[in-house]
C-alpha cells in the first residue's frame, strides 16, 4: 500500500479540482476559497470548458459545477462524465440556487455526488468536499486491493494446468524445463510456504524402526517414542 | 423584500466581511467582476426585453443573481429573483419594471461595497473561518 493511509493534509493537497461557474464573482470567490483551503484549482467558465478539463488527460479528482452554464449545464456534464470509463470517478458537487430545490433530485440522479446551495456557505463546503476526499480516499485504497488481488490471482494462474512430477522422486518439471522440488515450485509461484513435518503412517513405516533399531542395544531405556525427531 | 435603499443598505456589510474574512483586497477584485459581469447581463436581459426572449431574460436574471448574492445583498437578490421567474413563466408583462428595480438595486449594491471600500475600517466581525450567515 502507499502512503495514503487516512484522511490527511497531504492527501487534501494534492487533490485537484475543478470550478465551473459562468459567473466570474462566484467563480473568483470559490476559486479564492478552494485555493485557501489547499486545492490546486482549475477553472471553467461555461459548460463546454468543463468538459473539456473533464474529459482531458489530466483529469481532476473533485469537480464543483454550477447548475446552470451556457452550453452544457451541471447535470448534463455529471451524465457525460458518468458515462466515462474511469477507475475512480471525478466527484462531482452540484451547486444550485435555492429556489431550484427540486432541481437536486434530478441532479443527483443525473450522477452527481453531492450539492450545494449557492451563494455556498464555507464551512457546509468545506465538510462536503472533506466528504469527497473521503469518498475519493476509500475508491483509492479498494483499487489497490483490486490490484494485490488481482496479481495474486496472476499468480495462482501459474498453478493452474499440467504439471509433469516424476513418479519416483517426486520433482515436477516447470515451464523452463527443470525439475524441481515441489516445495520450491510452489514457494515460486504461491504465497504458500511450507513446514516439514511428518505424517502418522509416514512415521509409522520410516521412522518409528529407525528409532526401535536406535534403542535396541540400550535395553531399558523408556518413553523412547516420545522422541522428537 | 425591496428595501430600495430607503435608509436600509443594501449590503449586509458585516455579513459580508465575515464571509471574505475581511480581505479588502478582494472584495475591491469582486466588486470589478461584478461590474463587468453585471453590464453585460443587464444588456442581456434589456435585449432579451426587446426581443420577447423569456428564456435569455430568465437565463441572465438567474446568472446575475448567483454573482449578486455574493455581496450578501438580499435586495438586490430578490429583485433578480423576480425577473428570473417572469422569464421562467414566460410573461414579460411586469419585466421592463422589474428590470429598473433591478438596475436600482444594483446601483445600490455598488454604492454600498464603494462605502465599504472608502470606509477604511475593519468591518471584520467574527473569527476568520467563523462564517455563520445572519
Amino acid at each position: 500500500m502507499t502512503g495514503r493511509a487516512g484522511f490527511g493534509e497531504e492527501f487534501q493537497q494534492a487533490m485537484r479540482i475543478l470550478i465551473a461557474d459562468d459567473d466570474a464573482v462566484s467563480r473568483r470567490l470559490l476559486e479564492r476559497t478552494l485555493q485557501d483551503w489547499g486545492y490546486e484549482v482549475a477553472i471553467a467558465r461555461d459548460g463546454a470548458e468543463a468538459w473539456a478539463a473533464l474529459s482531458g488527460e489530466d483529469r481532476p479528482q473533485l469537480a464543483v459545477l454550477d447548475w446552470m452554464m451556457p452550453g452544457l449545464d451541471g447535470p448534463e456534464l455529471c451524465r457525460r462524465t458518468r458515462a466515462m470509463d474511469a477507475q475512480i470517478p471525478v466527484y462531482v458537487i452540484l451547486l444550485t440556487a435555492r429556489a431550484e430545490r427540486a432541481d437536486v433530485v434530478a441532479g443527483l440522479e443525473a450522477g452527481a455526488d453531492d450539492y450545494v446551495i449557492k451563494p455556498f456557505d464555507k464551512a457546509e463546503l468545506r465538510a462536503r468536499l472533506h466528504v469527497g476526499a473521503r469518498v475519493l480516499q476509500l475508491q483509492l485504497s479498494l483499487a489497490d486491493r483490486v490490484r494485490e488481488l488481482e496479481d495474486a490471482l496472476s499468480k495462482v494462474k501459474l498453478l493452474q494446468g499440467l504439471l509433469p512430477i516424476c513418479a519416483y522422486c517426486k520433482r515436477v518439471r516447470d515451464d523452463r524445463n527443470y525439475w524441481q522440488q515441489v516445495e520450491n515450485y510452489v514457494t515460486d509461484r504461491s504465497a504458500a510456504r511450507f513446514s516439514h513435518s511428518i505424517c502418522p503412517s509416514c512415521y509409522e513405516r520410516e521412522v518409528r524402526p529407525q528409532l526401535e533399531e536406535l534403542a535396541a542395544p540400550a535395553a531399558g531405556r523408556e518413553g523412547r517414542n516420545d522422541r522428537e525427531c | 423584500m425591496s428595501v430600495e435603499g430607503r435608509g436600509v443598505s443594501a449590503v449586509d456589510a458585516p455579513a459580508l466581511m465575515t464571509r471574505l474574512e475581511g480581505d479588502r483586497e478582494l472584495l475591491a477584485e469582486l466588486l470589478e467582476l461584478f461590474g463587468t459581469d453585471a453590464e453585460a447581463l443587464l444588456a442581456s436581459i434589456t435585449k432579451g426585453l426587446a426581443s420577447s426572449d423569456a428564456p435569455a431574460v430568465h437565463r441572465a436574471a438567474h446568472t446575475l443573481k448567483g454573482a449578486v448574492a455574493n455581496f450578501c445583498a438580499p435586495a438586490a437578490v430578490a429583485a433578480a429573483v423576480a425577473l428570473e421567474s417572469a422569464g421562467r413563466n414566460g410573461d414579460l408583462s411586469d419585466a421592463p419594471a422589474l428590470l429598473q428595480r433591478l438596475r436600482r438595486e444594483i446601483d445600490a449594491v455598488f454604492a454600498a461595497v464603494g462605502r465599504i471600500l472608502a470606509s477604511g475600517t475593519t468591518l471584520r466581525n467574527g473569527k476568520p473561518g467563523d462564517d455563520s450567515r445572519p
